[in-house]
């Protein structure tokens, strides 16, 4: 069975989601990291956040929150951090 | 019924909205003489989704219930509705009478309400809905529109300044080339009303908004697609990639929205079974329920600040 698949219309839609969709996960996941460390141990260092904003693999950004909320001390997170770069 | 039906709705949904005014100039000139254009047209959204039942029957439907000034300052109510699947004479013509009931029962208002039929039978022309029972009789009269009747004025559409012809000669020119075979004829047609389209100089927002409703009306195959891009001069190949980019991030905008709300969501029910091994998987699923991105943002602090589960779960239906 053939089908009327394609048009400009729906590979633009296509395409934008996914990119969107992208950048909606990275952007949120960079936020809730800082969140999380700035919630549990106060003050973020400005370089640490600017480093986690750096990441826009979502893998790799989901591994960090995970990390983010055991570490024992914001000490801890950067190593894990400096081991991911 | 062909399979492209499904399609039909969103694309005429959004272009009625976006020409509103040239649509009723279009088909109800004597009607479009009496609104104040200079006046806002509002789109009552909200208060058609207050009566309606199309949730509940599951159709498709596009409907606009739309507020204007006449020329005198008088309020009006306008429900225009398309019919694009072309249902059995009686629910549709119930349907009709339904709405404008429920609007003057809700609202006080009597709407006037007008339909416009874009099925390929010639014959189907319900204008009308009337019951008696001893005497008493209801009555609705309605004004209609059947597309298939501008089939033959198929060259005046091509003239005509309006840019609700093109709207009009791109579903005609649909409804002609339905079936596989008379795909390449589509093609052709799809480039003819491109390049009308591009001839009119109209604004580039509108220029967009007309290519975008024929581009996802005239569907066609991949292989025709590709064949249609490369017939269109180098000039039209750069127009048409301008528009594609502005549609690309408009899907952009709904997919990162979808992007925030999936990470979030997953980010939350992380830190809960980190934090709370005992959670149990019925409360982490009641999370994907969740659409709203400040309350998951809400509820994230909570799940990292709460000492106890019990705290959390609190806040959890607390929200609700």
């Amino acid at each position: 069975m053939k089908q009327y698949v394609t048009s400009w219309e729906r590979m633009a839609k296509e395409e934008g989601k996914l990119e969107g969709k992208l950048e909606g996960q990275v952007e949120a996941l960079q936020a809730t990291i800082s969140e999380i460390l700035k919630l549990r141990f106060g003050k973020v260092p400005r370089k640490l956040s600017a480093s986690v904003n750096g990441i826009a693999d979502p893998e790799q950004l989901r591994a960090l929150q995970r990390q983010a909320v055991i570490c024992a001390s914001i000490n801890t997170f950067t190593e894990q951090l400096s081991l991911a770069e | 019924m062909p399979r492209e039906q499904a399609d039909y709705d969103s694309p005429w949904k959004e272009i009625l909205e976006q020409f509103f005014e040239p649509c009723l100039r279009f088909f109800f000139p004597p009607l479009h003489a009496q609104i104040d254009w200079s006046q806002e047209v509002v789109f009552l959204d909200k208060e058609l989704q207050q009566i309606s039942f199309d949730a509940e029957t599951g159709r498709h439907t596009v409907d606009k219930l739309v507020q204007v000034r006449l020329l005198g300052g008088a309020e009006l109510w306008l429900l225009i509705h398309i019919e694009v699947q072309g249902q059995k004479e009686a629910a549709f013509t119930t349907r009709m009478y339904v709405y404008n009931y429920r609007l003057y029962d809700r609202y006080q208002q009597h709407v006037v309400s007008l339909a416009i039929l874009t099925d390929e039978n010639r014959h189907w022309r319900p204008d009308h809905y009337e019951r008696e029972l001893f005497g008493c009789r209801v009555r609705l009269d309605f004004p209609i529109i059947k597309l298939l009747d501008y089939e033959e004025r198929t060259g005046e559409l091509e003239q005509d300044e309006n840019p609700f012809a093109l709207v009009v000669l791109a579903h005609l020119r649909t409804l002609q080339t339905l079936g596989d075979d008379k795909l390449p004829v589509r093609k052709d047609f799809k480039k003819q009303l491109m390049r009308l389209t591009w001839q009119r100089g109209y604004r580039p927002k509108q220029t967009g908004q007309l290519l975008r409703f024929l581009d996802w009306v005239m569907r066609l195959s991949e292989n025709l697609e590709q064949e249609l891009q490369q017939e269109l001069a180098v000039e039209e190949q750069q127009l048409m990639n301008q528009y594609v980019t502005s549609w690309e991030r408009m899907a952009e905008e709904k997919g990162k929205l979808a992007g925030q709300v999936e990470a979030l969501r997953q980010a939350l029910q992380e830190t809960l079974q980190l934090r709370f091994p005992q959670i149990s998987p019925d409360m982490l699923e009641t999370i994907n329920n969740i659409t709203q991105i400040d309350r998951l943002q809400r509820l994230h602090r909570e799940a990292v600040i709460s000492s106890q589960l019990e705290a959390f779960t609190e806040q959890l239906s607390l929200a609700e």
